[in-house]
């Protein structure tokens, strides 16, 4: 049973302009913003067009309320629970990867050697993939286990973050640099002179997505090995490939899914939200 | 176990501010609006907004105090001399970003008058009627909230279908009857 709306708001409520954010960053869209004024938001979808109303300021009367009815629609609009549109929408400034595992055990729980083992996994992914954005001009296969000075400086501000609902969710934040200004009027999308965190988050997805299409590949028996090596400048290695082995368990049999969401504060447009390995995934060999 | 006076008179209110709560919610409903209630007494009794996909509502919404009066008249120069509360005054007349109105609903000072239900006709007595304060100056917060402040609320911003319609479309000047 999901938290009432009304105590969610009691740990804390958003910004205005996280909200207007999160809405023009989600499809939404507006007829105009107008400073210090409420605006209505709609968004199309195939059950008709959501419409929610953004608050213009916490100072007044109803901000509480416009909030609790802003997360009740776009929890429906979304389909998920009002508590993570809220986390979503108030982890701005944070690259954001939940890694939603699926242990055999009751839900919202995991074993806990399995679990010290995921964490260190998730955490020598990552370093894989800091060493890979280090080496972008030398792409490796193989990283070897001493870290450079700026791949330990790209890991030094990571954060493991709390779980989230299913089954079991290691997240991982990432604080992001922001570009945009308080006006947020000009929301950029271009990717040059990104800073080296975000660089290595959408490398951590490019990787992860890279990896997935070698996995196909070899598959349905269009690729090989080299499925793997050639996409090395895309963050494929074979450290990352071991922690994802590690990631699916003991046996590596259990699937997993990394689900991607980006600091509002500085947008990205990326594809796939979410890339899942199945069980399949880790029979390749 | 009698019931005291003063449960009994606490009863009385509360049944007369519920009856005046629906009364309002029926004249939304016939306009064809959905009706949220506040568990928040601070706030606002009813919210009345357009309907959207699965249960959610549209960005046309009005939030409403709803007060019921059974001794209220209306005076000669047209209007009801309402003597609201202090805090109820300065939750209308403060800044918010979905238009507050007071609702003040006129009612039978006998509770079983409130409505008349025949095989093809239901009446509810009597009426009620809207009325703004936003812009209206704050009253100093070193005044008690339980003191009161008389509003004028005229007798031409009754409430009905038509008139709900038009305050929800933010037309608060086709919101009057002659």
């Amino acid at each position: 049973m999901s938290m009432p709306i009304s105590n969610i708001l009691d740990v804390g409520t958003p910004q205005p302009r996280s909200i207007r954010l999160y809405l023009r960053t989600h499809g939404w869209e507006t007829a105009g913003l107008l400073r210090g004024q409420p605006t209505i938001w709609r968004l199309p979808t195939e059950d008709g067009v959501y419409e929610v109303i953004a608050p213009s300021s916490r100072e007044t009367g109803d901000f509480r309320q416009r909030v609790s009815e802003l997360l009740r629609t776009l929890s429906i609009a979304e389909d998920r629970s009002p508590a993570a549109v809220l986390r979503d929408i108030s982890t701005q400034a944070f690259d954001i990867q939940y890694y939603r595992t699926e242990p055999d055990s009751p839900p919202g729980t995991a074993p806990l050697r399995d679990t010290a083992d995921k964490y260190a996994a998730v955490n020598s992914l990552y370093s894989a993939v800091a060493a890979s954005v280090d080496s972008a001009d030398n792409p490796r296969s193989v990283h070897p286990a001493q870290r450079t000075a700026r791949t330990t400086a790209l890991l030094r501000p990571v954060l493991a973050g709390p779980s989230s609902e299913g089954s079991y969710v290691i997240s991982v934040w990432t604080p992001i640099p922001p570009r945009l200004t308080q006006d947020e009027d000009d929301v950029l999308f271009e990717m040059d002179d990104e800073p080296d965190e975000r660089k290595t988050t959408v490398q951590l997805h490019r990787a992860l997505a890279a990896t997935r299409s070698a996995v196909r590949s070899v598959q349905d028996g269009s690729g090989n090995i080299d499925a793997f090596t050639s996409r090395a400048r895309d963050g494929v290695s074979a450290n990352l490939c071991e922690s994802l082995v590690t990631l699916s368990g003991d046996a590596a049999a259990s699937p997993f899914d990394v689900h991607f969401t980006w600091a509002l504060d500085r947008p990205v447009r990326m594809g796939d939200p979410a890339i899942r390995f199945d069980r399949e995934s880790f029979s390749v060999r | 176990m009698v019931a005291s006076k003063r449960e009994r008179q606490g009863n009385k209110d509360r049944h007369q501010g519920f009856y005046g709560e629906i009364l309002v919610a029926s004249i939304a409903a016939s306009a064809g609006f959905n009706i949220m209630v506040s568990l928040r007494e601070d706030e606002f009794d009813l919210q009345v907004c357009g309907f959207g996909p699965n249960g959610t509502s549209d960005g046309r919404q009005i939030a409403l105090q709803v007060k019921s009066w059974s001794v209220g008249t209306l005076n000669l120069d047209g209007y009801f001399h309402y003597p609201l509360k202090v805090g109820n005054y300065n939750a209308l007349a403060r800044r918010n970003d979905v238009r507050h109105y007071l609702a003040l609903c006129i009612v039978p000072k006998e509770t079983d008058d409130y409505t008349d239900a025949r095989y093809r006709r239901l009446v509810h007595n009597h009426s009620a009627y809207w009325l703004s304060l936003l812009g209206e100056e704050q009253v100093d917060a070193s005044v008690s909230p339980e003191s009161t402040r008389t509003v004028k609320v005229p007798s031409r911003n009754l409430i009905t279908p038509t008139t709900m319609r038009a305050l929800l479309e933010n037309k608060g000047d086709q919101a009057t009857v002659r």
